[in-house]
């Protein structure tokens, strides 16, 4: 019976030392698919290839919610998030950082804003050719 | 007998110990393989070359021509940027200067079965180096190239074909 006791426990001990591999493999997997680095180059590149393909006058309404869940967990507000200034396009999801620029070649008066109405949504405006 | 019983518990206590040992092996090199699949996956960035060539290229289709007649007097400007509204300015990003794109125009005329020769390069920008990077590989840590032929007609109402060239460096950021 005491055997059986044993078996048991150990059992029970080998299954729960595999879960808890699996769930900080798991994990690992989810930190690295949400870091701020990748946020921010994959919404730096995003904004910057839609300015590319945009023609003035447009409007284009992009949810950022990931980059503003992390943002606002860093302590950052919603608003400064994404900037263009000129040709760039700079996102931060961390105010200690300098965050990602990417160019574009579209040469565009363009404009990003986060939208006030909506929790996660930037709206970046393509107002005018820039010359 | 006793004794054979008793070798018999011990020995399976000892391959149960061997087991457990390639166990924690197979879990370590398991953990391994995925650490190293997630950076070098993670760890690359996004290439998004072939989508920014394929705008420029489109751009460039829309500022020559106009309901598909080829408006050659675009194609003889010096400011042919300016007038397609296209930049080259770049981000300040390990001594990236403006030499991370290359355009290069052919203009050809139009015949079958390939659909153009006698095509003649009527403007160049950029760095055109990039031409012969291309010649070698496309894309990974070579730039990105492409080359696209398009049709039109001329106001003289006859077919008019062009060959684009249109390179995009961005290696750094992209590979």
């Amino acid at each position: 019976m005491q055997k059986r006791g044993n078996l048991l426990t150990e059992n029970i001990i080998f299954i729960i030392l595999n879960l808890v591999f699996v769930t900080i493999l798991v994990l690992f997997i989810f930190s690295r698919m949400s870091s701020e680095a990748v946020i921010e180059e994959k919404y730096a590149k995003q904004i910057s290839l839609i300015v590319d393909g945009a023609k003035p006058v447009s409007e284009i309404h992009l949810n950022l919610k990931d980059a503003v869940e992390k943002a606002n967990s860093n302590g950052m507000s919603s608003e400064n998030i994404v900037t263009i200034s000129g040709n760039k396009v700079n996102v931060k999801v961390n105010s200690n950082g300098d965050g990602y620029t990417y160019s574009f070649f579209n040469d565009v008066d363009a404009s990003a804003y986060f939208d006030p109405t909506s929790s996660f949504t930037y709206i970046i405006k393509i107002n005018s050719y820039a010359k | 007998m006793q004794n054979k019983i008793k070798m018999k518990i011990n020995s399976k206590k000892a391959m149960e110990k061997v087991v457990a040992i390639y166990w924690f092996a197979i879990l370590f090199i398991v953990a391994a393989a995925c650490v190293y699949l997630v950076y070098s996956f993670y760890g690359k960035p996004y290439d998004v070359r072939e989508i920014e060539a394929n705008f420029l290229v489109n751009k460039i289709v829309d500022c020559i021509s106009e309901n598909g007649i080829l408006n050659r007097e675009i194609l003889n400007s010096p400011n042919f940027l300016e007038q397609c509204h296209i930049t080259f300015d770049v981000e300040e990003f390990k001594g990236w200067e403006e030499n991370q794109f290359a355009i290069e125009i052919f203009v050809c005329e139009f015949a079958y079965p390939d659909g153009q020769k006698n095509c003649a390069s009527k403007l160049s920008f950029g760095n055109q180096n990039f031409k012969k990077n291309c010649e070698l590989m496309s894309g990974g840590k070579s730039p990105f190239c492409l080359t696209r032929n398009s049709y039109f007609i001329d106001v003289n109402r006859e077919k008019v074909s062009t060959k684009i060239f249109v390179g995009v460096r961005k290696t750094e950021k992209n590979d």
